[in-house]
């Protein structure tokens, strides 16, 4: 299975078929066909095949016998025979929310049936209690009974897949013509690529030399992505929940090359439903950084790639985290943005003195590696929560798994990317200070409602219903003819005013002086008012008021 | 000597060599292709041939001697023009190179020409004297060449191996891609020369 990137793909096959396969393996890689609709093209193909052959003769030959009888049922088959399967291992994940630890497969002899412990072991702090959450549950498959693992992390070879991107034509050349850039890069000037960035410039391989040198060794350099999302789609009313992927991109690769599918790699996809808390993450990324160790050193030594024959020797680092800014300090283990630590480079906290409000750059003190290695380590040694809490109090770090690569730096080595960091970071907080935003006229006040519901007149609410109150004054003044001009847009509107706290719903109906619109006959058996009465009778005064200023303007 | 190897001999002398000046008379291939490969393709399959149909229609008796002597010599000059291409080849052989793929042994074709002259040499079997005598001249030259040929070879694969120890790498953690197969690979790129040379 794994030496298979010089194979010859079905050399032996019939012409016939091997177009066919190509057919149906394209339609589905390139053109997204199912697995289920490359069975379906199979058994179609099978059955035009066999009226081809039989147009003038009554029987089917020995030799076309054979051709019929050697297209599989399975697309899987041709998978197989296109070596499109990917090497991976399944690991266990303990299902305790706030634990997820991995279990790897072990195998008895030769028997394909994965072994797994059938409850987590794992030990949070050095004195602690295990775990100790049920790994397993038992399911019948073909009368036997077998344990199966009741969430999974599947993890694929990083090694393989590297192997196959040296074995392609022409990458490994384009792969090292980077390490150019890094040695003709100046100091000042332009920079285009990460290559000509000081980092890389500077950065030292495991002989204590320049990595961009090389050697006899080929040598490469990778990002690390993690990013979280929801795969039902991020709808108002829809469930929240989160899965998360952990992708690599070798940055040896030309930028137009880098980010297409066939050139990423996927580690693997955490599972959900929810997001892993803080820690975590961590043992989703030990897998990983099990592989880049042996990258970097000794490093990993192919049998063959397509320039070397005779085999090479790849070392590989790990040099920057590319992600949002909650992803990247989960997994480097900064804490949050929010927290009084929120800064990655330097030791500017929130507070006003020797806080944000300090422009003194001079006075600014970077944070090292050193200092963020000795915190950490005392942050996985803690005893108890309450200790670790204490220290990412004091220091805003925590352990990170990251953290056993030597050479990671988590001050340098963090980049949030472009998408969050220009697009939806500085580019409209820039318009903001402009006051060029597009959407300036939303915020404009066509109601006033804040004068009719002063702030002290819900300060006797809960916080919570102060909040709400707040969002719904807002929401009262903002312009919204347009959005009630649709039936989509009144029904949005009238879920949003009723996912506001009923107390405040309630000192709005009466500082507004609204009444209810005479009731139905089946509401005049009603004895008490619920939300919905409420939010319907602030939806006919917004309709009311909206319909005055149409008619003004 | 039995009439049928008689008439296998006059069969293949009539379809390897011209039988112009002999007999005066074309046969089948009546005259030499200028395509060596195409020559190769053509004359190696009916160097076997033994079937009547191809005998030189003679209408004159000709000399059993003077048709071998003539085959011999027509060995001999391919011999010649052989000798000395090889010689030119083994003179300016390089040793494996470095980079790039591997490559067969450059000579590897030499073999096969080699090879189809000594085929021709065994197919005559006459023991009159000055043929034999010819005969034994010319396969000692072919087997001193070939022998030379081989060392070449011994040589150039020994150099082969040390590049391929030299080039291989010890160190780092094994992950199997894919072994090259050099034996897979020789017989591919064979068929390519066989098809391409000129030789």
């Amino acid at each position: 299975m794994l030496a298979h990137h010089f194979d010859a793909v079905l050399e032996q096959a019939d012409p016939v078929l091997q177009v066919t396969f190509f057919m149906i393996i394209a339609c589905q890689i390139i053109l997204g066909v199912s697995r289920r609709g490359g069975n379906f093209m199979l058994a179609l193909v099978n059955y035009i095949i066999q009226l081809t052959v039989l147009r003038d003769r009554q029987s089917v030959s020995a030799h076309d016998q054979k051709l019929l009888a050697d297209i599989p049922k399975d697309v899987r088959t041709l998978e197989k025979n296109f070596n499109l399967g990917s090497p991976h291992i399944i690991f266990a994940v303990c299902p305790n929310p706030n634990c997820h630890a991995l279990y790897a497969p072990t195998f008895v002899d030769d028997s394909p049936v994965p072994i797994y412990p059938t409850i987590c072991s794992y030990v949070e702090f050095a004195k602690g209690p295990p775990c100790g959450t049920s790994l397993l549950r038992s399911q019948t498959i073909s009368g036997a009974i077998v344990h199966l693992p009741i969430k999974r992390f599947i993890a694929f070879d990083f090694k393989d897949w590297f192997g196959g991107l040296l074995s392609r034509k022409g990458f490994e050349e384009i792969m090292a013509k980077a390490w150019g850039k890094c040695r003709s890069a100046e100091d000042e000037g332009e920079i285009t690529d990460i290559f000509e960035g000081e980092e890389l410039r500077n950065f030292m391989g495991p002989d204590g030399k320049l990595f961009s040198l090389g050697g006899r060794e080929s040598r490469y350099v990778f990002s690390l992505g993690l990013d979280f999302f929801n795969p039902g789609g991020n709808k108002q009313a829809g469930k929240k929940k989160s899965i998360g992927l952990i992708s690599l991109i070798c940055l040896n690769l030309p930028i137009s090359l880098q980010n297409l599918p066939e050139n990423m790699f996927l580690f693997g996809v955490i599972p959900g439903p929810n997001e892993p808390p803080l820690q975590c993450t961590n043992h989703y990324l030990g897998p990983l950084v099990d592989v880049m160790l042996q990258f970097w050193s000794p490093g990993v030594r192919y049998s063959r790639t397509y320039e070397h024959f005779y085999g090479v020797v790849v070392l590989a680092a790990l040099v920057c985290v590319v992600c949002d800014l909650l992803a990247a300090r989960k997994v480097v283990g900064f804490a949050s943005p929010k927290h009084t630590h929120m800064c990655a480079l330097c030791h500017c906290t929130r507070k006003i003195v020797h806080g944000l409000g300090n422009t003194a750059t001079d006075s600014w003190k970077p944070r090292t590696k050193a200092e963020f290695k000795e915190a950490e380590k005392r942050h996985k040694a803690a005893k108890d929560a309450k200790e670790r809490q204490q220290i990412v109090d004091s220091t805003g770090i925590r352990w990170s798994e990251l953290s056993r690569l030597p050479y990671f730096d988590p001050c340098r080595h963090v980049v949030v990317d472009t998408m969050h960091n220009l697009f939806l970071g500085l580019v409209r907080e820039h318009l903001d200070i402009l006051g060029i935003r597009d959407d300036e006229h939303d915020d404009q006040v066509v109601i006033d409602v804040a004068s009719s519901i002063p702030p002290n007149s819900f300060s006797h609410l809960e916080p919570a219903e102060q909040k709400s109150m707040k969002c719904l004054i807002n929401m009262l003044e903002r312009p919204m003819t347009k959005e009630l001009q649709t039936a989509e847009g009144h029904n949005q509107f009238k879920k949003k005013i009723n996912n506001v706290h009923l107390h405040s719903l309630q000192l709005a109906f009466s500082l507004l002086n609204l009444s209810f619109p005479p009731p139905t006959d089946k509401e005049k058996k009603k004895t008490k008012r619920h939300k919905m009465d409420y939010t319907k009778a602030i939806l006919a005064w917004v309709h009311s008021t909206c319909y005055v200023i149409m008619n003004f303007l | 000597m039995e009439e049928a190897q008689v008439e296998a001999i006059r069969a293949h002398i009539a379809s390897t060599t011209l039988s112009g000046p002999i007999t005066g008379l074309s046969t089948a291939q009546d005259s030499k292709s200028t395509d060596p490969v195409k020559e190769r393709r053509d004359t190696k399959p009916t160097s076997h041939r033994t079937s009547s149909n191809v005998l030189p229609k003679s209408t004159r008796p000709r000399s059993r001697v003077a048709e071998l002597q003539a085959c011999l010599e027509g060995i001999q000059e391919e011999l010649d023009a052989s000798e000395s291409r090889i010689e030119t080849r083994l003179n300016s052989l390089e040793s494996p190179a470095g980079s790039g793929p591997p490559c067969p042994f450059p000579l590897i074709d030499c073999f096969a020409a080699l090879d189809e002259l000594q085929d021709r040499l065994a197919a005559i079997t006459y023991q009159e004297q000055s043929i034999v005598a010819s005969k034994s001249s010319l396969s000692n030259r072919l087997t001193s060449l070939r022998a030379r040929l081989l060392r070449a070879k011994q040589q150039w694969l020994e150099d082969w191996e040390k590049l391929r120890v030299e080039q291989t790498p010890t160190v780092g953690v094994f992950h199997d891609t894919g072994v090259f197969n050099l034996s897979l690979w020789f017989s591919q790129q064979l068929t390519d020369i066989y098809v391409s040379s000129s030789f």
